[in-house]
């Protein structure tokens, strides 16, 4: 190795501070490439026909419209039986487009005023809806809302939706965003294996007790969750502080209330979650494991129970073999619950946004409108086998075992619960996930739980850059 | 002739340049300028905020915690991943022994250098699953079946590996700065420790190579063994290549995304336990509850990049090479 000194050095040295840059500035060249895309932003939402009862919104009949779909559980034909309804109703051409990563395939075009004219919000990273509100770019759904159903003129659209709908698409008072999907969460267990063994489904903390001494004795997990995805077990812990405190212990939390997180409601949950690790009643590792290795527990028997949303079936068909799911709302957690049994947790979800630089937003806000007829919902919920958010579209068709059990727990709860500042705030809902699992990990106390997530809803609370929002008590 | 020389040089260059200017330069300027406004990321518009987006960096706990995440792995992934690969390149090269004239590896060095380099060439997404299999949290992950047959490990408590936040050195606070290394960060170390020593081993083989057998011979002769020989006459004579391995180690430890987005659940988990600069920015860049996150998120980008210039600078001036000694 014969070298001159300086030269391969300084060569090196030049390497490895262009290395350096590139190492350090990695994500944030993206950044910059987006205002380098800036076109001009002025969308053309004026114009359009004249506004009759039958054309609320002043389509012009044959303008194209472009329409973004989420390509995920729902698949992608339901998307296209409406794209090419659209345009046997509406004329015009629908230019349809699948993303599996909506966020990063539409943030750009937001930034530069190139978006579609309906855009369905829904993947792991959606677009946040409180920054682009503030940039004035979305549709207020208002419109929509008031405008004659499709089905029936003497009804107004938002008469022909369930109930919470509206409520879940709102910000700032606004509804922005419309959930389309109708989805009803709770612990879900092996039917068929409860049938074998004689067992039944708790109703009060002392039968789960029970139950679980006699599964643990046959090896069998009572409790498990989706480990390393901490929006599930998140979920729980709402489910249990509404039971046992009702609905003022969630308010609290939703409204950021001082102290919320030290109520003797989530105290109570959360010392029955401790509870649960402390008697080895939960799968063991089960922190670390992720959706699809806990939810088979269930199908192969080794837990009893997990929380999960009614698309568990459908997540879980490929490799189901006998098991019969089936769900249950969660039984009591203390002998005082406010809430009653059979109280359960369901709420729309799958958005749908119509963008304001839209080249078409009137065909966007009509796109939404057809959504919401029954002939669409009901196609969408025989293709998707979930159930949309318009009333009565699904009666009487008969999709899956475990969406039967689902509609029928709905239909016989004394009361459907929501909460809404895992939308308003991830922030918190993150933090809440992240130490519920530390909680179910056996790494800390409830009381080390209120603490760390009180500290976090102070901070959210505090920051004056996070848009506050309030639910009525 | 000279300005031809120079025409034909500026052809040459005018492309890469232009593209270094327009994908690198521009982004880095745009994104410092972001990072003195309150951009959505979603709109234009815009109103300057000064610094302030950096003065919050330093009350921001994730934040000051990641730095030290990555402080953690700027300590040991070097010096591990060096000592790794100068023992094995030695072995390979000049460690086997003497029962034959002349200097030469350990029997089967070349399977082993194969073997070494093997996870250099998987692509990180592989390395996860890979190792997400290994270090599973119930009786069906490798290392756990492994202890657990061995009767080392309850099998109603199995290790969590990448979901341990237990700090190895407890948990160390200074101010708002808190100091720690869950397991679960040392686990992805020790990932990085794999994935890395393959290509280091080749560049000290190279190294080694390179000097002259008749020095290892006199040193043999000389009746050193091979201790001697590795800490008198190896190492000396490495000294440039170990020092580039160490910049380029420290720079990817200050980076440590892609390993962290791999294996960790939720991007930095549990509970921002291996969380590190990277990917705490990503994070931030599309909170949605916030609004101007992402100028927040710039801001670190921006100090991301200070940081690592910093380190480089430093290093490179500690690891400065003196004399070199021609062979």
């Amino acid at each position: 190795m014969t070298t001159s000194p300086d030269r391969p050095s300084d060569l090196t040295r030049r390497t490895m501070l262009r290395r350096a840059a590139a190492a350090g500035l990695l994500a944030t060249p993206a950044a910059g490439l987006l205002a380098a895309c800036n076109q001009e932003g002025d969308g053309t939402t004026g114009g359009g026909a004249a506004k009759t009862k039958e054309n609320p919104f002043g389509v012009e009949q044959g303008k194209g419209l472009s329409a973004a779909f989420f390509n995920g559980g729902f698949g992608e034909d339901y998307a296209r039986f409406f794209a090419t309804q659209y345009e046997a109703k509406r004329g015009g051409k629908v230019d349809i487009k699948f993303s599996k990563t909506i966020l990063t395939d539409y943030q750009p075009g937001f930034y530069s005023g190139n978006v579609p004219d309906v855009l369905n919000n829904s993947s792991p990273e959606t677009i946040p809806v409180g920054p682009v509100v503030k940039g004035g770019q979305l549709v207020d759904l208002t419109e929509l809302l008031e405008a004659d159903s499709i089905d029936d003129p003497s009804k107004k659209v938002k008469d022909t939706l369930v109930a919470g709908t509206i409520e879940s698409g709102l910000f700032n008072g606004k509804m922005y965003t419309l959930n389309y999907a109708y989805s009803i969460y709770g612990h879900w267990y092996n039917q068929a294996l409860f049938d074998s063994k004689g067992w039944k489904v708790p109703k009060t903390w002392a039968e789960f007790e029970t139950l679980a001494e006699a599964a643990k004795k046959e090896g069998i997990a009572a409790y498990t969750f989706q480990g390393i995805h901490p929006w599930y077990i998140h979920n729980v812990v709402n489910e249990w502080i509404w039971k046992v405190g009702g609905k003022a212990a969630i308010a609290a939390i939703d409204n950021l209330e001082p102290n919320a997180w030290k109520s003797e409601a989530v105290k109570a949950a959360t010392e029955k979650l401790a509870e649960m690790v402390g008697k080895g009643w939960v799968q063991p590792g089960a922190a670390t494991l992720d959706h699809t290795t806990t939810q088979q527990a269930i199908i192969d028997n080794k837990a009893l129970f997990i929380w999960c949303g009614s698309w568990l079936e459908g997540e879980m068909a490929k490799t189901i073999g006998q098991a019969k799911l089936a769900v249950a709302p969660p039984w009591d957690v203390t002998t005082s619950d406010k809430a009653k049994y059979g109280t359960v947790h369901a709420a729309p979800g799958e958005g749908f946004i119509v963008p304001a630089k839209g080249k078409n937003v009137q065909g966007g806000l009509e796109f939404l409108r057809l959504m919401l007829s029954k002939e669409w919902a009901r196609k969408f919920a025989e293709l998707t086998k979930s159930l949309p958010v318009v009333k009565g579209a699904a009666d009487g068709l008969t999709i899956s075992n475990a969406l039967t059990s689902a509609s029928k727990v709905a239909a016989e709860a004394p009361e459907v619960i929501n909460w809404f500042y895992e939308g308003w705030y991830p922030t918190l809902q993150k933090a809440v996930g992240a130490q519920a699992t530390e909680l179910m990990a056996g790494k800390i106390t409830p009381a080390q739980f209120m603490d760390a997530v009180q500290k976090v809803a102070d901070e959210v609370a505090k920051d004056d850059k996070i848009t506050k929002q309030k639910r009525p008590h | 002739m000279r300005q031809g020389r120079a025409r034909f040089i500026t052809g040459f260059l005018f492309a890469p340049v232009l593209l270094y200017v327009v994908y690198v330069l521009v982004p880095y300027g745009q994104a410092f300028y972001f990072s003195l406004t309150d951009t959505t990321g979603f709109s234009p518009e815009h109103n300057f905020v000064g610094f302030t987006n950096y003065l919050e960096l330093f009350s921001d706990e994730v934040y000051l915690r990641a730095i030290g995440h990555n402080v953690v792995i700027l300590t040991l992934f070097p010096i591990f991943t060096i000592l790794i690969a100068l023992f094995f390149a030695f072995m390979l090269n000049i460690g086997g022994r003497g029962d034959k004239a002349g200097i030469r590896g350990v029997r089967g060095s070349s399977v082993y250098k194969f073997v070494f380099f093997f996870p250099q060439v998987l692509s990180i997404a592989i390395v996860a699953v890979i190792w997400r299999r290994v270090y599973q949290g119930n009786e069906g992950g490798m290392l756990n079946a492994i202890l657990i047959e061995l009767g080392l490990v309850d099998r109603e408590k199995p290790l969590a590996f990448l979901g341990e936040t237990d700090s190895v050195i407890g948990k160390l606070t200074f101010g708002e700065f808190l100091l720690d290394a869950p397991v679960a960060l040392i686990c992805l170390i020790i990932v990085a420790i794999w994935g890395s020593v393959g290509f280091y081993l080749v560049l000290f083989s190279a190294a080694m190579q390179s000097i002259p057998k008749d020095i290892f011979e006199a040193a043999t002769l000389d009746g050193a063994n091979r201790v001697q020989t590795f800490f008198r006459v190896t190492l000396p004579l490495l000294r440039e290549h170990v020092s580039i391995a160490w910049v380029y180690l420290g720079i990817a430890a200050l980076d440590f995304y892609a390993l962290v987005v791999g294996l960790t659940p939720g991007v930095g988990g549990p509970n921002h336990a291996t969380e590190v600069m990277s990917s705490w920015m990503l994070t931030n860049s599309f909170r949605p509850d916030r609004f101007d996150a992402f100028a927040y998120a710039c801001a670190m980008g921006v100090s991301i990049a200070i940081i690592t210039l910093l380190l480089a600078a430093v290093q490179l001036r500690i690891t400065r090479s003196r004399e070199k000694l021609e062979f």
